[in-house]
């Protein structure tokens, strides 16, 4: 593992936006992702996860901020960062009759540093026949077919945009096997996704995007067991709502007869206080679920940059 | 709904082609009330020098009929061209609902909202009736005003005539493309075929409009439609050929429409039998594919092919009928005269001119059909993928412009050879040195376009490629009319192919053509600058 206090961060943003108006791009990110990393962009459909991985390959131009990867401008110093980055982009593109083999080795050709052996033993593990025509393929072989121009030159960074959409369990087990293995390799991997499992299997820290806005980014630990926490509990008599209510850092509060579920952000003191008295028949308190997690960041109200 | 819904999609082709048609329906009588003269000699000397136009231009229009009049003048000019253009649309209609749209993915949406195969290709098929319909209804109606107009109205039941026949044949044409479309796999495939069996059926009217091609002339629907002429004096609809046109048309709906219903989605009414393709998990052997200019050459190579042996089979055609031509003309003294105006004194200079006119308009195409396939690039993922890799965006731009130059040196080439070889056998005495720089130069045209082509496509794609094919069309016809109506030479020069001038003659101009290749340099420092400052992707 490369010592992260001497390199320089794989991808690193400041107040990165792209505005495309009516509230949908990406605004004011700022993202460090160390080398070696996995880092899981999670968000739903229209959050700006694409709007931000197309300004980290300089698809598209910022409004205003700046990204950069390995410490080289991704405005500036576009093929120097290219050299260096593996793309899987989130919609599959058309190339009509091409024979897998002649997309792999045009690609291959223009990158200019891939082994033939990488390139086979890829397409052997994906179960991929390059000697079909792209029209032929499935969408899960077009995806795989992405994957390998992807990994087929052994970039330091993958930079994956929706990477399991299309492949059957099977394949994204080799998938998964691929990234573990590239994070052995000390890759980095920057995937966004907003399959929660895919992120829970693969990524050492997530970042949640929202409308555009970058809500948290912890590491799974810190998301699920840390500072949130699943509380149930069961009271002899009627609840103390209005107390409950006003204890910082519960929420998804729901009421069912004497039961009382909800999310705890935080220490658990100011919830203690507010059931004193009560009689307590039953308590408890377990971590929640990545899945939960992530719905508490989207029924909250929408953070405003 | 579906009807609706195919004419949303046809809405754009038939707008389009609607307004070309309205257009020249519309300024084609005006030009010729302003022009053909007012007294009987003034118009049979008019007469006279269509006829000679005429005869050139056999490849491109129907032969002439009482051209003094502003009915012959309507029907061979305002609504000749007409036919070309309107059997275009049909294929790009035919191989978009035949194809396109199932390519994309959405045949296989609307079946499965539970649309019936027959309810769906019948919408397509009505929807393109309809506008085809109205397409041409609004065209002879502007043709009609447009008499009305030049005080010499021709009258509505004979415009209603006509209107019958040219439905006929836009009908027909689109049935015809529509089968060819179930017997491909893609929309590049269906235009191909499609268009290339139209392009036959159109070239056997060509040959029988020089009284040849009279044993199978009967096949082609341009011929059956070439035989109505309701609008001149004596002329009328000519019903079995007509019925004869429908027919066609008819058993070809019918067809096209059995085999989508018989047919896979996404698969060809026939298939080949099954066969082993070799499975690989390697790159391809080509070389070519590796290396720059040459993978996008390699890429083309069918087409390209297709260019570099279609062009020289035209310039061997025309040589045929060269010499007897100009023969012809210059023997009659009112021709010569305007032989004479118009540089077409000798046969090198016909050629010059005439040729190499036509060779810069279809080399023209070539650009814009290059500068289609750039913005297809972009919207169909290809270029964002291009773009991933370690390479400029400006090494795209130039790499595109460099192979379009290849390719154009390779077709160019192949015409320049098969001219010079079908001179020599039509015993006409081409100066090689000026063949070869004639060709040369044909390489600033399109590099004028191309360069054009890439800077405009990175702003608006789809407006670029109509807006170069406007001007393509409008250089041909600035060319060509000029010396025809004694226009100011200005008006010649506004053409982009004046500045290509007629090197085969001698007369190159050195700094026109040096414009030439400015306006490409210029094109593609644009380019360059906008695919720079431009965001990549859907």
């Amino acid at each position: 593992m490369p010592d992260v206090s001497e390199t320089p961060p794989a991808i690193a943003t400041l107040a990165l936006t792209k505005d495309y108006g009516a509230h949908r791009g990406i605004f004011d990110l700022d993202l460090g992702i160390r080398q070696g990393e996995v880092f899981g962009f999670l968000g739903p459909n229209g959050a700006g996860k694409t709007t931000t991985i197309k300004l980290l390959m300089g698809m598209i131009h910022p409004t205003r901020g700046t990204a950069t990867i390995f410490g080289l401008d991704c405005e500036r110093e576009g093929v120097a960062v290219k050299r260096r980055v593996g793309y899987l982009p989130g919609e599959t593109p058309n190339f009509g009759g091409w024979r897998g083999s002649e997309i792999v080795a045009y690609v291959a050709g223009l990158r200019g540093d891939v082994s033939e052996t990488v390139i086979s033993s890829l397409a052997k593990r994906l179960d991929l026949d390059l000697g079909r025509r792209y029209r032929e393929y499935s969408h899960g072989n077009k995806q795989k077919l992405l994957l390998v121009l992807a990994l087929m030159h052994r970039p330091p960074l993958l930079i994956l945009d929706e990477p399991t959409g299309g492949l059957d369990p099977l394949h994204q087990q080799v998938f998964y096997e691929l990234m573990r293995e590239a994070r052995e390799a000390g890759t980095t991997v920057f995937l966004s996704s907003h399959i929660l499992s895919e992120v829970e299997h693969v990524c050492d820290r997530v970042g949640i995007v929202r409308e555009g806005n970058l809500v948290t980014v912890g590491t799974l630990a810190e998301l699920i067991g840390v500072r949130a926490r699943r509380i149930e509990i069961a009271f002899e008599g009627d609840p103390p709502l209005a107390r409950l209510r006003s204890v910082p850092g519960l929420d998804q509060l729901d009421v069912n007869d004497h039961r009382v579920t909800a999310m705890l952000r935080g220490g658990v003191e100011h919830l203690l206080e507010a059931i004193a008295g009560q009689r307590v028949v039953d308590l408890h308190s377990r971590e929640p679920s990545l899945e939960e997690i992530f719905l508490s960041y989207y029924s909250a109200p929408t953070p405003r940059a | 709904m579906l009807l609706r819904l195919a004419l949303r999609l046809g809405r754009v082709g038939a707008i389009a082609v609607g307004a070309i048609g309205v257009a020249a329906a519309l300024a084609q009588p005006l030009a010729f009330a302003q022009l053909a003269g007012n007294t009987p000699a003034e118009r049979a000397v008019f007469a006279q020098q269509m006829e000679i136009l005429a005869r050139q231009l056999t490849y491109l229009l129907p032969l002439p009929g009482q051209l003094g009049t502003m009915a012959g003048w309507i029907e061979w000019r305002a609504i000749g061209a007409l036919e070309v253009i309107l059997a275009f649309w049909a294929v790009m209609a035919a191989s978009g609902a035949g194809r396109g749209d199932e390519e994309r993915g959405l045949v296989e949406h609307w079946l499965a909202q539970g649309v019936s195969r027959g309810s769906y290709i019948g919408s397509r098929i009505g929807g393109f009736a309809l506008l085809g319909t109205v397409v041409v209804t609004l065209t002879l109606a502007a043709a009609g005003v447009g008499s009305a107009l030049g005080k010499e109205p021709v009258p509505a039941s004979a415009l209603a005539l006509q209107g019958i026949a040219l439905v006929g044949l836009v009908l027909c044409s689109y049935a015809i493309a529509l089968f060819a479309a179930q017997l491909v796999t893609t929309r590049r495939g269906a235009a191909a075929l499609g268009g290339g069996a139209l392009l036959v059926l159109y070239l056997i009217d060509v040959v029988a409009r020089s009284d040849g091609a009279e044993s199978i002339r009967g096949i082609s629907p341009f011929w059956l439609y070439d035989q109505n002429h309701p609008l001149t004096n004596g002329g009328t609809l000519d019903g079995p050929k007509t019925i004869a046109l429908y027919a066609t048309g008819v058993i070809f709906t019918a067809a096209a429409a059995f085999a989508f219903v018989r047919r896979d989605l996404g698969a060809p009414l026939l298939r080949r039998p099954p066969h082993d393709v070799e499975s690989t998990t390697l790159p391809a052997g080509d070389p070519f594919l590796r290396l720059p200019v040459l993978a996008i050459l390699d890429q083309q190579r069918t087409s390209l092919l297709a260019w570099a042996v279609v062009l020289p089979a035209l310039g061997v055609f025309f040589l045929s009928f060269t010499r007897t031509l100009v023969d012809t003309m210059l023997a009659t003294p009112s021709f010569r005269v305007y032989m004479e105006r118009a540089g077409l004194g000798n046969y090198t200079s016909f050629i010059g001119v005439t040729w190499f006119g036509t060779l810069v308009l279809l080399l023209s195409m070539y650009a814009i059909v290059q500068t289609s396939g750039w913005a297809a690039d972009d919207q169909e993922g290809r270029l964002e993928v291009i773009a991933s890799q370690p390479i400029s965006r400006a090494r795209i731009v130039v790499e595109r412009l460099v192979a379009l130059l290849a390719g154009t040196a390779i077709i160019v080439t192949a015409a320049g050879v098969a001219l010079a070889i079908g001179a020599r056998a039509a015993d006409i005495a081409i100066d090689t040195g000026q063949l070869a720089l004639g060709s040369a130069l044909a390489l600033g045209v399109v590099f004028a376009f191309g360069g054009l082509g890439a800077a405009g496509v990175s702003w608006r794609p789809r407006t670029t490629v109509i807006v170069l094919g406007a001007v393509a069309i409008a250089s041909y016809l600035l060319q060509e009319f000029t010396p025809l109506f004694e226009w100011p030479t200005w008006v010649a020069d506004l053409s982009l192919y004046a500045l290509y001038g007629n090197p085969l003659s001698g007369t190159v101009d050195w700094a026109r053509s040096a414009a030439l290749f400015g306006i490409g340099a210029a094109g593609s420092a644009i380019a360059v600058a906008a695919m720079r400052q431009r965001d990549i992707g859907r």
